[in-house]
């Protein structure tokens, strides 16, 4: 055997490699879209005469000019495709458009309301979108919010992306990125949920958390009770819940700032003669940092007392959550996927989930656990 | 071996054959004063001595000698003695009689005094040139350990590594390498654990160099070595005692050639090169993880800088933003794509790094100063190269100064150029297509027919005791498997 | 002097689990759920431990053969008119299913970043690393195939880094339930171990002193781990419908690990994966250069490796898109399947004959 040195192997390979450079995408030229967002412009009514829907698509990428004002280069344009709309961006830049690094989705509310399927497809089909591009919904249009300048937030993509980071690590919205967002929708057992975000006065506020039946918006959950939504569809390890809990001695409001809260969900699914009954059990564990009212929280009853409270108070909001997803037949908390586990394939294939559901009977049972009352005895 | 005949070939022209036969034939001839004095004539440090008490004559080069001993020792009593006094005198056991014209030249000039009485020669040693004494080795430093380090004299090498060795199985055996320098090579080797095998093979391959000299390890490596074309040095040469003793009690062989202040050990590993004394006289826990810190610094010098080319030209997709945007705008001013950027960049690094080698140690910082301060800044501030890129340049730098062999951090600084080149071509397939071959190409090297890259393959899982960690001692019962020792057992743990 | 390398049995083991691992591992939880439905990943331990009793078969021929080549003993009982077209099939099959893998390979980097870029380059780096391995021998062969294994093999601990978002409620507690196709599913599963049929030639280079039956099935069992365990956790990572529309699910897995200084990874370290394609690749060709050899005795050795790659590489021009590629890949690895199957026991037969032959002669005398 001859023994080839690998000088030798070497230079073929470079000799056949040297005529590459097709592919290079050298990063100075290069505007990477860190957000995109949908609005729809046409066919919303018309459906029924058969035109195709347009969207009006708003890229946004940073402007790489150390020197510069303008912070970013946005582009609209109207299109059918996805992609077609990018080249049609890419029409007055002198830059390759490119959306590795995309990092947001945005689509109006009446986009998803539409449906959203015909822009999934180059989520899942592109191998250059990212996995963990975030996605949301803005209420109203997204082009105004994409325009618009922000003095404080010179990047608008690195606002928004925090902002939703910081929302979701507070157990305020969930976190959905494009794999979060896929999996939940093409989950048989659960129904895919959305932050929504709004345009305001000082700058973008998360305002809701959206609910889709399939890929089409159905209704949306107000953030107050979002952190008790949690409570229900997942172990939070972090969450403040402020409350006024009516008492029913005094006839009064006890204040409560209940925080550091962690809960633990167990889930049990008993099958019925006609329905199902659905049993959560959430166990939370928090302490209590501000109490405003008559009882005198220093002394064991009082601490019992003002916990019966605050699991009634909560016993009640997660009941009407559970009865506001049933009203709008969608799953956002999974219980289909238990009550799927809960039985054989062919009865999970027979049942209907989403006409079931509805009918279902969810108790839910609460367990507080004070950890402490803060530094004060006093009552 | 292919490479010996390539020697042999070049250095025995017809001509030469010639001359040597006709020296030869007069070497050979009976002992002859006139024809030894012949030899050295027009060599103005040669000393002929004469006496008057007797008919004798010393001949000698007082350069070699340690005169002081040799004025005290020799010529003081032979001064006063008579021809009769001095013949029984050299009859004595130190003397050595020689019967040819060649053997008294040899002996000459390898540091003797020849001795002529009535026709017959005699040879005494008293070789003791002035030279360096014996100081810390500069290219191997370490912090804690003996601060010996081996210097130009194999004889002084060797008696380093006895003094440490005190048996009588380490075996010296000498060699004469280099028609025209006559260098010694000594062969030092632990009988009974050495492998013979090797032994002999170092033996056939050392004798079948013909090279008009050999000064120094590293030239007599790239000899020696199985493929001496390969980047990768094969032996490892040292010039701690302490290591070489380590080496020698792993059954391995060690080569000390005279006039060169490192020793050749054999059959060394790929992993050799990142071991330091260091490792061994620090507790484990500390030795492991520096050895640690040593192997990440050999991916960072070979991969940084290649990864910077790769993912500023195919894969932007693979920074985090929150450093896209910086190294987007600071490669916004620079004029070449990343590829001649980076090359550049190491370039000038290579520059500064040969600059600072060649200067003397007072000027070697000035051009620190210049180098690092003023064309790192200036390069930066006229968007020459980008900022990140001067700091994957440097750390990478850094990093193959880490590796203990400057001969194996220089192999490396070099194949960096080719992942630099691939990456630049074809992204992160291109350096892993690199990676590849040179992966193979190490898989395949041997050292004296022994595995290079051993113990990773043939895969040994004893012996990874001491590649990427230092295992403690108590663990460290056997020697290692590459030199095929004889007797494995190294430590035994009494109950 | 003794200048061969010692071998052990781990580096064959090794060696078992780098031809068996191939590409097939990034699409392997797509297909595990297409043919065997929820939880289809519990059928690869099944397939994986039926397979054992063939690769049995196939140790215990390697031992019987005493370390003499299979394709001499074929040529003692055959004449050369039978057994020529025998040997232009094998060399055949296993060629064109190595070229057909580093098609694949190729094709799958070419659609992640180098859409525009020629594949032939690629397959023509592939062919002068295949060629740079197989000129340095058997030897250089299974000592690169260790360090390759090292090189690639921490790339699995990328997978612990999306355990994160790994959900057992994903998993189901359905068994092979929804559309099923278990014939499919299982020759999908009989393809992604392939491999191992070639130490059957290897056997006549392997030292007499490592038992090659207790080496190919560790490394047939470390195979199954590695497959059971990304598929297991792909099952629980992605919902199962949604895990039916993912092409390289592996590979959507990866591109959601990030790490401190970079993001998705998934590039990087499918293109580590090349070592393993090289390891199959030459593997392969090894093999029909060994069975080539019995055809054309007096050709040099590596000139005939030189047809082997060039042939293969001029190949590679037919096999371009993803449909011709996959057809080539099913074609071929059910035939080298076939013969995984059919030669042992052929040579099992052979071995008979002969030992009965020779004792005839015995009770003649």
């Amino acid at each position: 055997m001859i023994k080839l040195s690998p000088y030798i192997v070497m230079f073929f390979i470079l000799m056949l490699i040297s005529g590459c450079g097709a592919d290079e995408k050298v990063i100075e030229d290069l505007a990477f879209i860190q957000t995109k967002g949908y609005d729809i412009i046409a066919g919303e009514d018309l459906e029924d005469d058969g035109e195709e829907v347009m969207y009006r698509l708003t890229t946004s990428a940073p402007l790489v000019e150390p020197d510069r004002e303008k912070p970013k280069i946005s582009r609209v344009t109207t299109a059918r495709l996805n992609k077609e709309g990018i080249q049609l961006n890419a029409r007055t830049t002198e830059r390759n458009i490119v959306s590795g690094q995309l990092r947001l989705l945005l689509y109006s509310k009446k986009v998803v309301e539409n449906g959203l399927r015909p822009l999934l497809d180059v989520l899942e089909r592109d191998p250059q979108i990212p996995a963990r591009a975030k996605l949301a919904i803005v209420e109203g249009e997204v082009n105004p919010l994409m325009e618009r300048e922000f003095d404080e937030h010179p990047r608008t993509t690195i606002y928004l992306d925090e902002l939703l980071e910081k929302e979701a690590r507070f157990n305020v919205i969930p976190e959905i990125k494009v794999y979060q967002f896929l999996r939940d929708l093409k989950d048989d057992g659960k129904d895919p949920t959305l932050p929504m975000i709004k345009l305001e006065e000082e700058g973008v506020a998360v305002n809701g958390l959206a609910f889709l039946k399939n890929d089409v918006y159905k209704t949306k959950l107000e953030l107050d009770d979002s952190l008790i939504y949690f409570f229900l569809e997942k172990d939070v390890d972090q969450g403040d819940l402020n409350m006024s809990l009516p008492n029913p001695e005094t006839g009064k409001n006890e204040l409560v700032s209940f925080t550091s809260i962690s809960t633990e969900r167990d889930i049990s699914v008993e099958k019925m003669e006609e329905s199902f009954d659905v049993n959560i059990e959430v166990e939370m564990k928090g302490t209590i940092l501000e109490n405003i009212g008559d009882i005198d929280i220093s002394d064991e009853e009082g601490q019992k007392e003002i916990e019966k409270l605050i699991e009634e108070y909560v016993t009640t909001k997660a009941e009407e959550i559970i009865s506001f997803t049933q009203q709008s037949s969608v799953d956002p908390l999974g219980i289909g996927k238990k009550v799927r586990n809960s039985m054989s394939f062919k009865e999970w294939e027979e049942l209907n989930w989403r006409e079931e559901w509805p009918g279902v009977r969810v108790n839910v049972e609460v367990d507080i656990d004070i950890r402490d009352f803060g530094m004060s005895v006093r009552g | 071996m292919s490479i010996f005949d390539f020697w042999r070939n070049k250095k025995k022209t017809k001509e030469e054959d010639k001359e040597q036969k006709e020296k030869k034939s007069q070497d050979s001839e009976s002992l002859s004063f006139h024809h030894v004095l012949n030899n050295f004539d027009n060599c103005a440090d040669f000393n002929k001595r004469t006496f008057t008490s007797n008919d004798g004559f010393a001949l000698f080069f007082a350069s070699l000698l340690n005169t002081e001993e040799f004025e005290r020792d020799v010529i003081r009593s032979i001064t006063k003695m008579d021809n009769h006094q001095l013949r029984e005198y050299l009859a004595q056991e130190h003397f050595e009689e020689v019967t040819t014209n060649k053997d008294m030249i040899l002996g000459i000039v390898a540091g003797s005094v020849g001795f002529f009485l009535e026709g017959k020669g005699y040879l005494i040693e008293m070789y003791g040139p002035e030279g360096r004494s014996i100081e810390e080795s500069e290219t191997e430093t370490v912090i804690t350990g003996p601060h010996d380090g081996f210097v130009e004299s194999a004889g002084k090498n060797v008696s380093l590594i006895r003094k440490r060795v005190r048996s009588s199985h380490l075996k010296c055996e000498k060699m004469v390498v280099g028609e025209v320098s006559k260098s010694e090579v000594y062969f030092l080797y632990i009988k009974d654990i050495a492998n013979d095998q090797i032994i002999e093979e170092m033996k056939r391959r050392v004798e079948n160099i013909e090279t008009d000299g050999v000064f120094e390890a590293n030239t007599f490596v790239q000899i020696l070595e199985d493929s001496p074309n390969s980047v990768f040095p094969q032996f490892q040469t040292t010039e701690r005692p302490d290591v070489a003793c380590s080496k020698l009690l792993a059954g391995k062989l060690i080569l000390a050639v005279d006039s060169s202040p490192a020793v050749i050990s054999a059959p060394s590993s790929f992993v050799e090169f990142f071991q330091s004394p260091d490792d061994y006289y620090n507790r484990w826990v500390i030795g492991s993880s520096i050895r640690l810190l040593r192997f990440v610094s050999f991916i960072i010098t070979i991969l940084f800088t290649a990864l910077y080319v790769s993912a500023t030209t195919f894969h932007y997709e693979i920074i985090p933003d929150q450093l896209l945007i910086p190294l987007a705008e600071s490669r916004k001013a620079v004029p070449f794509p990343p590829i001649i950027e980076a090359l550049l960049m190491e370039f000038t690094i290579e520059l500064l790094r040969e600059a600072g080698a060649r200067l003397p140690t007072k000027v070697g910082q000035t051009i620190g100063i210049v180098g690092g301060i003023v064309i790192g800044q200036a390069a930066v501030a006229a968007g020459f190269t980008s900022d990140i890129l001067i700091i994957a340049v440097a750390t990478s730098a850094i990093a193959s100064f880490v590796i203990p062999s400057y001969i194996m951090s220089g192999s490396i600084r070099l194949i960096r150029f080719g992942f630099i080149i691939l990456a630049g071509i074809l992204g992160n397939i291109g350096i892993v297509i690199g990676i590849t071959v040179v992966a193979f190409h190490l898989a395949t090297l041997t050292s004296i027919n022994k595995p290079y890259l051993t113990p990773i393959t043939p895969l040994i899982l004893k012996d990874f005791k001491d590649v990427f960690l230092r295992a403690p001692y108590w663990a460290m019962t056997e020697r290692p498997n590459q030199a095929d020792v004889k007797n494995k057992i190294r430590t035994k743990v009494k109950e | 002097m003794n200048t061969k390398t010692n071998f052990s049995t781990i580096d064959f083991t090794i060696l078992t689990y780098m031809l068996q691992s191939g590409i097939t591992f990034f699409v392997l939880p797509r297909l595990m759920a297409e043919n065997f439905g929820y939880n289809g990943w519990l059928a690869i331990p099944v397939i994986s431990i039926v397979l054992l009793g063939q690769i049995i078969l196939l140790g215990h021929v390697c031992k019987k053969m005493k370390r003499t080549s299979p394709l001499d003993r074929i040529d003692k009982v055959m004449p050369k008119v039978l057994r020529y077209p025998i040997y232009i099939f094998l060399a055949g099959t296993w060629a064109v299913l190595g070229c057909s893998v580093g098609a694949n390979y190729f094709q799958i980097i070419q659609m992640m970043s180098f859409p525009n870029t020629p594949q032939y380059i690629f397959k023509g780096i592939l062919a002068v690393i295949a060629f740079f391995i197989l000129v340095s021998g058997f030897e250089g062969f299974v000592k690169g195939t260790t360090v390759f294994f090292f090189l690639t093999i921490w790339t699995l601990f990328s997978s612990f880094v999306v355990l994160k978002d790994f959900q057992f409620d994903q998993l189901t507690p359905f068994i092979f339930a929804g559309d099923t196709n278990f014939i499919n599913g299982s020759f999908e599963v009989l393809k992604a171990f392939l491999g191992f049929e070639l130490f059957i030639i290897f056997s006549s280079y392997i030292q007499k002193d490592i038992n090659i039956t207790k080496a190919i099935t560790l490394g047939h069992l470390f195979t199954t781990v590695v497959y059971t365990f990304v598929t297991f956790i792909a099952f629980g990572f992605f919902s199962f419908q949604q895990l039916l529309d993912i092409e390289y699910p592996v590979i959507q897995m990866l591109d959601y690990v990030k790490v401190p200084f970079l993001e998705r990874i998934d590039n990087l370290i499918f293109s580590f994966f090349l070592m393993k394609v090289v390891v199959t690749v030459t593997a392969y060709y090894w093999a029909a250069k060994e069975v080539l050899q019995q055809i054309f005795i007096n050709i040099n050795e590596s000139l005939l490796i030189f047809i082997i790659v060039t042939g293969n590489f001029l190949l590679g021009f037919m096999m371009e898109t993803a449909r011709e590629i996959e057809t080539v890949v099913n074609i071929f690895s059910k035939l080298a399947f076939g013969i995984s199957i059919v030669l042992p026991i052929f040579l099992l037969l052979i071995m008979k004959r002969s030992k009965n032959q020779t004792n005839e002669v015995k009770d003649h005398d």
